[in-house]
């Protein structure tokens, strides 16, 4: 099921997610409700790239809410950035999924990823930004060369470390880490031109 | 490593693709609270986060949303669950008075009554942990062809497990619960079968830290159980 310009279509009231994120903590389904719209379909598109699977992104989907449920109270709106976390979740979701069942298990165990705990303590310069950001990178990835292309979404949808790409890729470390480096240079600077305008 | 040279590396930080000695030394600067290190750090976190729009726009089924509400609607509360359950002991005592008063022998009287207290006794602990006013209950599992059911837990009371679905073992095996903490390895939480149905109540009766509890788990193992997992979890629920 295709969204079309879906990005484009993003709400640009986030700046309600402080609000949204005090409901949740109220346990208003209605704040859910509000998350799911604003949220649903990035988190699904991530999950759906990730594992390939729409039953397994569905699945994860609505994990990813249901903890976003349970865990909101341990949330403080006036630091976090509620879209950060949330993707943040879905994407480490999606990598551990796609890992080992054993592996898995034992990332699982693990309180938070390192993003995790960031996003927990981030304070936004902007409110809007995630989604903002979102449609702003998307937008400068096409501009970026195909390896530079290749070796961030390696590291993003795959998770993989930059030894593990320069293997894939058959291509020196150093090299990958350059394309990594100017690539992800790009992205910044569009996220930072963002945020402070 | 100068925090100019870590300028270009905060993002990958946060996508867990760097290297892992200039990994630990970004670890080193955030261990000893460095400002300029955690500033860095939250805005590669919302670049990262960011990243997420290069995926294609592809929208959730319509059921997804209704399914996921469903979930945190307003259910039977726990008072309902205390009466059912409450219910379902005053039936046992009675099915089981029944049934007693057709057994002849002694043996038989004896083996009843002992099961029964220990039915008893275990539906007792369920009512308890229900009813303690700090017991925090999960959901897990929304599909109907998938393990599903609920988790109580009370920090003074225990965990309680009641699922659905659940798959059958043979005899040489069991399913086990498990505790997961935030730090450490899964603590072993008891042994029980599904019923033919594929039903169960499961009640562990130990003290719960809950800031330190993560997930708890279902795995199957050998019959007299493990003390650590020796296959991976069917069944892994956030509780954190």
């Amino acid at each position: 099921m295709r969204a079309g310009p879906l990005l484009l279509d993003m709400r640009k009231d986030s700046s309600a997610d402080g609000e949204l994120v005090e409901g949740l903590r109220r346990r208003d389904a209605d704040a859910l409700a509000a998350a799911y719209d604003r949220y649903g379909t990035l988190a699904y598109s991530i999950l759906l790239r990730i594992t390939r699977d729409q039953s397994v992104a569905e699945d994860l989907l609505q994990e990813l809410f249901l903890r976003v449920w349970n865990r909101a109270r341990d949330f403080d709106p006036e630091k976090g950035a509620f879209g950060v976390w949330l993707l943040s979740i879905a994407r480490n979701m999606a990598i551990d999924h796609v890992r080992s069942a054993s592996a898995r298990f034992q990332s699982r165990v693990r309180p938070f990823a390192p993003s995790d705990q960031i996003a927990l303590s981030y304070k936004p310069r902007d409110p809007e930004s995630v989604l903002d950001s979102a449609k702003a990178i998307k937008s400068a990835f096409s501009g970026l060369t195909a390896n530079q292309k290749k070796v961030l979404e390696l590291a993003y949808f795959e998770g993989l470390s930059q030894t593990e790409i320069a293997a894939h890729l058959q291509e020196p470390l150093g090299t990958v880490k350059s394309w990594m480096r100017s690539g992800m240079e790009r992205l910044r600077a569009v996220v930072k031109a963002g945020a402070s305008k | 490593m100068t925090h100019s040279e870590m300028d270009e590396l905060y993002e990958l930080y946060v996508l867990g693709a760097l290297e892992p000695e200039a990994a630990q030394q970004i670890d080193r600067h955030l261990g000893d609270q460095c400002d300029y290190c955690l500033q860095h750090l939250r805005d590669a976190a919302l670049v990262a986060s960011a990243m997420s729009g290069l995926a294609e726009p592809v929208k959730p089924p319509g059921r997804l949303r209704k399914k996921i509400l469903e979930t945190v609607t307003p259910r039977p509360s726990l008072a309902n669950w205390k009466f059912a359950v409450g219910s379902l002991l005053a039936a046992c005592i009675v099915l089981s008075a029944a049934l007693l008063w057709q057994r002849s022998t002694a043996q038989s009287l004896r083996e009843q009554v002992a099961g029964l207290a220990h039915e008893r006794d275990e539906l007792r602990s369920v009512v308890d942990v229900l009813s303690r006013p700090d017991t925090k209950e999960v959901r897990f599992g929304l599909a109907d062809n998938k393990p599903h059911g609920r988790v109580f837990v009370s920090p003074s009371g225990g965990v309680v497990f009641v699922g659905s679905n659940l798959p059958q073992v043979s005899s040489d095996q069991t399913l086990e619960l498990w505790v997961i903490p935030a730090t450490g390895d899964p603590q072993p939480a008891g042994l029980f079968r599904a019923g033919a149905g594929g039903d169960s109540v499961h009640v562990w009766q130990q003290p719960v830290n809950l800031a330190q509890l993560h997930a708890v788990a279902v795995t199957i193992e050998p019959e007299r159980g493990s003390q650590k997992p020796t296959t991976p979890p069917f069944l892994i629920v956030p509780v954190a």
